[in-house]
């Protein structure tokens, strides 16, 4: 069975336990196989970064899709509650749609979390992209915008308290700083990030395999 | 397998159909049950098996909640459709939704951006997947009010068919889904009539009158 929804998720070098925690998230959470890719500035055909190495290329997305299907993309910051499948009914039941983003007041937050009708975004070539004089975090590539609930894209510490959220985006940091330590949903991305960590023991996990006389001698 | 369809007391005429299309499923199919899908106060269609009911809401919304909701083998069909044969080898084969195309070639060709949006009629539907409808009633949801209140579920099912994300069976149109261009039509017997659109209503209370006369 195809799953029609890929996930792109940027990546920051230095802080590579972002991607990790907000990947596992997306996989735990997903109710199929999910496709999900690391967007790392030396694997693409651009050069460009802003603050972060992927500002820019996020809006490879589509490209990197083979413009067919839809793809999401979330910023590294990001922890996902929910199953990222719940997403496709936006670009079916609006298919002239080119790209769906929570419509936040702080505009630059809005391409943190998008949505993609990959074949409607066929101008979003490699060249194009590269191109410094394109401002594509104001999404005039396209005049097809469509919106999704705030819910999947929740800015902590922008947006009032929401149990329900199922996106949220830890847009002032990821809680391993002191600063940033007691944001909404920090013991949540922690659990994810701990986890990721963890192991159960040698014995539990390889105690009947066939390397464990080789690893005892 | 069973049978249902989708009817409620806003469509007056339907009962008239209904009772012909269930009296057409006992002749073929005996011992089939047959359902009604319908909103918390419309009458049942007399001889039928069993009534489903979800509060009332746009057409498309009810309607595929109503086929999201029950498990199974299912035909679902609209009520002016006549079933003359045995479908029940359908589900012999594996698949989560079964349609039919446009294969009507004895019927002057639609607007070709319609039959691009939605290159199949879900008049008639096999179905063992009721996530699949779940899907369906999700973007019907989203759909704007006049979508919902005719036929976005149909527009939402070919939409989720193109994805490929289910697994489907593509039926003759022309076998399963044959809508006449007069009554009574030619020696070709198709298995399943579907008097779609509001000048073969005329041929299917032709057709009703004619074989009640003749019972």
């Amino acid at each position: 069975m195809k799953v029609p929804l890929s996930v792109y998720i940027g990546y920051d070098s230095r802080q590579p336990i972002a991607h990790a925690v907000a990947a596992e998230s997306v996989a735990v959470h997903a109710t199929r196989p999910v496709p999900i890719t690391s967007l790392r500035l030396n694997q693409l055909p651009i050069t460009r970064r802003g603050l972060t190495e992927f500002t820019y290329s996020r809006y490879l997305v589509p490209y990197l899709s083979g413009f067919t299907g839809y793809s999401l993309y979330l910023d590294s910051d990001t922890l996902c509650r929910a199953d990222v499948l719940d997403l496709l009914p936006y670009p079916i039941a609006y298919p002239e749609t080119a790209v769906f983003v929570v419509p936040h007041k702080l505009s630059f937050e809005r391409p943190s979390v998008m949505l993609f009708n990959n074949a409607k975004c066929r101008m979003l070539t490699p060249d194009y992209v590269q191109d410094s004089r394109n401002g594509l975090a104001n999404l005039s590539w396209t005049p097809d915008i469509g919106s999704i609930p705030p819910a999947w894209n929740h800015l902590v510490g922008y947006d009032l308290p929401n149990p329900a959220a199922k996106i949220v985006h830890f847009t002032k940091g990821i809680p391993v700083w002191p600063e940033t330590k007691d944001s909404e949903f920090s013991a949540e991305w922690w659990a994810v990030a701990n986890r990721l960590g963890s192991s159960v023991s040698f014995q539990e996990l390889m105690g009947k395999s066939v390397h464990v006389q080789k690893v005892i001698q | 397998m069973n049978v249902g369809f989708y009817l409620t007391s806003g469509d007056a005429p339907g009962y008239v159909y209904a009772d012909a299309l269930v009296r057409s499923v006992r002749a073929v199919m005996p011992g089939v049950p047959v359902h009604q899908f319908t909103d918390m106060t419309s009458p049942s269609v007399w001889g039928i098996d069993a009534t489903h009911r979800l509060p009332a809401g746009p057409l498309s919304m009810l309607r595929s909640a109503h086929y999201a909701s029950v498990e199974g083998e299912w035909l679902f069909l609209d009520t002016d459709c006549i079933v003359q044969r045995d479908v029940r080898d359908v589900f012999d084969e594996s698949f989560d939704v079964a349609v039919t195309d446009r294969n009507w070639p004895h019927v002057p060709p639609l607007d070709e951006s319609f039959t691009a949006s939605m290159p199949f009629c879900a008049g008639v539907v096999f179905s063992r997947s009721p996530r699949f409808w779940e899907g369906v009633n999700r973007i019907v949801s989203l759909m704007p009010e006049k979508d919902q209140n005719w036929f976005g579920d149909q527009r939402a099912m070919c939409r989720l068919l193109a994805t490929g994300s289910y697994a489907f069976k593509i039926l003759d149109g022309s076998v399963y889904q044959y809508p006449p261009e007069s009554d009574p039509f030619d020696a070709y017997s198709p298995v399943i009539v579907h008097y779609k659109g509001l000048e073969r209503k005329k041929y299917l209370m032709s057709r009703i009158h004619r074989e009640l006369a003749l019972a």
